[in-house]
């Protein structure tokens, strides 16, 4: 169960990724992109977009980190009995 | 089908390969070239067009069944709905821009979540409509290619954020500056004009500073594009940064010379209503078709007009005269008002290539009326300019008038001449009536109670 929710969870959080490497078609445009541009595009594309995906999958992530942590306090739970 | 005449196109359509825009019949039409087929059928069959037609931020056309006048090129013809009057980004309030800037990037990022990109987002491209920013280029949209950069970015910095954060961080008039750079406010001079602190702002950094340093650095460098890559949810979050960092621009109309006019002015009440009731008498002697208020102020006098559903452009000089004018009418929903930025004594040129991108005022006339109020003696006497040159120029810009005399005895002339000469011997009532008879018929003429001042309803003479 915890393996399907972390797999879940990975995927969720290279999905963003795959849009970065994702097949790139040219097609004619009018408009001059300016070389600058769409270099400060990719750098700040990459900064602004991993906090898109945080927002996106913000729910996920709390609820992740969530389990983790009540699964480790149920485990030091369990272990302080046994002790 | 019906074939269409030798039409005439327009000369602000011919950048874009997509397709142009041509008068026929006194009616706007734009040629959609088949080389675009494959992205318009996309926008409609994707259901972007309509979601974006009925939220009111792009203009409605329907298409027609004409024989195009270049057959060779077209894909199809539409019809777009017709814009009552353009007006050019420099003529805006800052609330005015700002607005439009924003109306641009629901409209990315609606685009993106249909699956397309603006490739074009000059400020051109909106006019106000009933009162709001309607985007009018249906030719603007392509199919978003997965990692593809959006090809509008630096013109969306150019034409909107540049002029707003320096009208808010440094002084309101650098709005003007998109007079003289038609595709935009350069970033490096934006970056350079702007206060040190805005680099403290993450999206100014960015968006100016950074970008302008990456524009000066890779200048006339050919890249690979594929090494460069901008995923759509890197789109997205270029697109909300660029929303906050509008949202964050924030300009305090506070009082000039104009803005306070009404509070600093010799009108008794009395004075100032039976003025109102003459203007409307008048308005509704003539019914006009539409009306430009030129010197309107915060629109006070444009308001008798519009309040009668007339058509009415509310010109002032003053920024922030035509902000609170544009505050007001986006606070009360006002449709048929159109606050605009102008100063007469230099209106708005031709610009543009060959002089004829950019219509200039006297272009986009002429006006069915022309109201004129406390304005004449500002024209004669703040500016030397004679009487008989501003009959001229209203005569080129109008078929009737109303106008006000302002005497020399009133105290907001004497005002004028407190620290100057009195050169204006012409200046004076029989000969306003004689010049302006040279062009017009006067009509009507009231006193206005408890003032000097004379109201007058005229016709231009047909020649």
């Amino acid at each position: 169960m915890y393996m399907k929710r972390s797999a879940g969870l990975i995927s969720a959080s290279i999905a963003p990724a795959v849009f970065f490497i994702a097949i790139h078609q040219d097609v004619p445009a009018y408009l001059d992109a300016g070389t600058g541009s769409i270099i400060l595009q990719a750098v700040l594309g990459a900064l602004v977009g991993a906090l898109v995906a945080v927002k996106l999958f913000w729910g996920q992530i709390k609820s992740f980190f969530g389990r983790l942590f009540s699964r480790f306090k149920r485990n030091e739970e369990t272990q302080d009995q046994q002790h | 089908m019906k074939k269409l005449k030798t039409s005439s196109i327009d000369p602000a359509s011919f950048r874009d390969p997509s397709g142009f825009v041509f008068r026929q019949d006194g009616s706007i039409y734009r040629q959609i070239n088949a080389t675009y087929k494959e992205d318009y059928d996309h926008l409609i069959d994707c259901g972007l067009c309509k979601t974006l037609v009925e939220a009111g931020v792009l203009i409605r056309h329907e298409e027609v069944a004409f024989e195009s006048a270049r057959p060779e090129m077209a894909y199809k013809l539409v019809k777009p709905e017709p814009v009552p009057f353009i007006s050019h980004p420099y003529e805006w309030s800052f609330s005015q821009l700002k607005d439009a800037a924003l109306t641009t990037l629901h409209i990315q990022r609606k685009a993106l979540d249909f699956g397309m990109s603006l490739k074009d987002c000059s400020a051109y491209n909106i006019q106000f409509m009933k009162g709001k920013p309607v985007f009018i280029d249906t030719l603007s949209f392509e199919k978003y290619r997965e990692g593809k950069p959006w090809v509008a970015y630096r013109q969306f910095c150019q034409h909107f954020l540049a002029p707003l954060a320096l009208m808010s961080h440094r002084d309101v008039r650098l709005g003007q500056l998109s007079r003289v750079h038609l595709d935009g406010i350069p970033l490096d001079l934006a970056s350079r004009l702007l206060p040190f602190r805005t680099r403290f702002t993450f999206s100014l950094l960015f968006h100016i500073h950074l970008h302008a340093k990456s524009q000066s650095r890779y200048a006339d460098r050919r890249i690979d594009t594929k090494r460069h890559k901008v995923g759509r949810l890197g789109l997205i979050g270029i697109v909300d940064s660029l929303q906050s960092a509008l949202k964050k621009l924030r300009w305090h109309a506070g009082g000039t010379e104009w803005g306070e006019y009404y509070q600093d002015t010799n009108y008794s009440a009395e004075a100032f209503e039976h003025k109102r009731q003459i203007v409307a008498e008048f308005l509704d002697r003539v019914r006009p078709k539409n009306v430009w208020d030129i010197g309107a102020n915060t629109g006070i006098f444009s308001r008798i007009a519009s309040q009668r559903g007339i058509p009415t452009i509310s010109f002032d000089i003053d920024p922030v005269a035509v902000e609170r004018n544009y505050l007001e009418c986006r606070q009360k929903g006002e449709i048929d008002i159109l606050p605009l930025l102008l100063d007469l004594t230099n209106p708005s040129p031709s610009i543009g290539w060959a002089n004829q991108e950019r219509a200039s005022l006297t272009d986009r006339g002429p006006a069915d009326m022309v109201l004129a109020l406390a304005l004449v003696h500002h024209l004669a006497i703040s500016n030397n300019v004679p009487l008989a040159r501003i009959v001229e120029f209203l005569a080129g810009i109008c078929h009737r008038l109303i106008i006000e005399f302002v005497p020399k005895s009133d105290s907001q002339v004497q005002r004028l001449l407190a620290t100057r000469e009195d050169i204006f011997s012409q200046y004076e009532q029989a000969a306003f009536e004689r010049d302006f008879g040279q062009c017009f018929t006067i009509q009507h003429s009231a006193r206005i109670r408890e003032s000097e001042r004379t109201l007058y309803l005229m016709e231009k003479r047909h020649p």
